[in-house]
């Protein structure tokens, strides 16, 4: 039978042994942490992420640039409209050209829908929003006659695309975060009616229900922005 | 408690190695990063092409009026209001492409730098609506860097395999798509 003491011998074992091999297991994981090579695996994603920081503030410095002279260019040309008379009709057709490509902004009826990641807590590839709905909602919106479209007051136009770097989507190369707002000028019942369809985004209705994706459409009064860039065209010519 | 502690704090540590070091996360930025340099390299040209039809404005009456001359005819090249000619690729699907094959596709062109694309023969403009019973076996004409868009449309992991089809791509030195009807 064991004594008092040596239960107490027993307890105060067991006790260093685990503190032993805690002890021991951290040694392990330290040794196991430090990266075996000269290298430090800090530097090189402390180095992407500054660069990341400072190649956005030169967009947007560049982007502020260019809207400066457009204004500049836009005011000089209404100059030469009133002062040449050989170039007036010139300028008008520019004018008109330029709103039907989205480089004014258009105001009107229209309907503002709001696409949205699922508040769930754990999110799965069907509760967040992806750049694939976007592009199927705006391509079933222009098939209802719509007359322009902002996404996150990025204006699209004949040049834009949709796209995505793992969870990250991108507006014509900027980068747009959730909450996705779809400003559209147009006819709001035609617009509503297309939206309401069960059989138009049936993927994104689905996930609404199941995932709680967030779809909300609202008719209301618009102001869809100019397009911010300007546009190139390097090998299409006229016939 | 010491033990404890430092328990805690070795998982603290190695938790934030593990996030710096993850590498899903650092290729998520490097992406962004070459992104924002391509972007950042297109804006720059834009800059510079502003600047220089400002200072055309700004100087005779010729030059200005060929300044506005230059920007109607981009701009009806941009709206599809203008038929238009130049190199570029012609794409043959396969098969059949769903609607959101469609889409993709036509994004992806838009995204490479396409200047003009038509299926069908029908010019694809700003509101072209995209969809596979207008387009039952399309034939896609896009006019844009004719090496750039076979590459990207034929490279393994490619714009033609991410919407999983298959197709034939041809380059051509000239291409006429017709204006919006």
């Amino acid at each position: 039978m064991f004594t008092k003491e040596k239960r107490l011998k027993v307890q105060m074992t067991i006790m260093l042994a685990i503190v032993g091999i805690g002890i021991g297991w951290l040694f392990a994981v330290q040794f196991k942490t430090t990266p075996s090579r000269v290298l430090n695996p800090v530097t090189p994603y402390l180095s992407l992420t500054q660069a990341q920081a400072t190649l956005t503030r030169d967009q947007d410095e560049t982007k502020n640039k260019i809207k400066a002279l457009k204004k500049e260019i836009d005011e000089s040309q209404a100059q030469i409209k009133i002062q040449q008379k050989s170039a007036k009709t010139m300028v008008e057709e520019l004018e008109q050209l330029k709103d039907k490509v989205g480089l004014t902004e258009k105001k009107g009826k229209g309907v503002v829908v709001t696409l949205a990641d699922s508040s769930k807590e754990i999110p799965n590839i069907d509760s967040i929003v992806h750049a694939a709905d976007l592009r199927d909602l705006v391509n079933v919106l222009w098939g209802a006659d719509a007359q322009a479209i902002s996404v996150n007051d990025e204006r699209l136009t004949n040049t834009s695309s949709i796209d995505s770097i793992i969870n990250t989507i991108l507006v014509d190369n900027t980068k747009i975060t959730n909450p996705f707002v779809i400003r559209v000028e147009g006819d709001q019942k035609k617009i509503q009616k297309v939206l309401e369809d069960a059989n138009a985004l049936s993927d994104i209705k689905k996930r609404v229900k199941s995932e709680g994706l967030v779809f909300n459409t609202e008719k209301l009064d618009v102001t869809v922005n100019e397009f911010g860039a300007s546009f190139s065209v390097n090998f299409a010519k006229t016939k | 408690m010491i033990l404890g502690y430092a328990i805690v704090s070795q998982l603290k540590i190695e938790s934030k190695i593990n996030e710096f070091i993850d590498p899903k996360r650092s290729s998520v930025i490097a992406l962004e990063v070459s992104e924002l340099i391509k972007t950042n390299q297109q804006l720059l040209t834009e800059q510079r092409d502003l600047q220089e039809q400002k200072n055309k404005l700004a100087s005779t009456d010729n030059d200005s009026e060929e300044s506005i001359a230059k920007d109607i005819e981009k701009l009806k090249i941009i709206s599809g209001l203008t038929e238009v000619v130049g190199p570029g690729v012609q794409i043959e699907p396969s098969e059949f492409l769903q609607t959101v094959q469609l889409i993709d596709l036509i994004n992806a062109l838009r995204n490479i730098g396409a200047d003009a694309i038509s299926i069908d023969d029908q010019r694809v403009v700003m509101n072209t609506f995209l969809d596979e019973e207008n387009f039952p076996k399309p034939v896609i004409k896009v006019i844009g860097d004719s090496d750039v868009l076979e590459n990207a449309l034929t490279r393994k992991g490619g714009i033609i395999e991410q919407i999983g089809g298959n197709a034939k791509v041809t380059t051509q030195t000239e291409l006429v798509l017709p204006a919006v009807k």
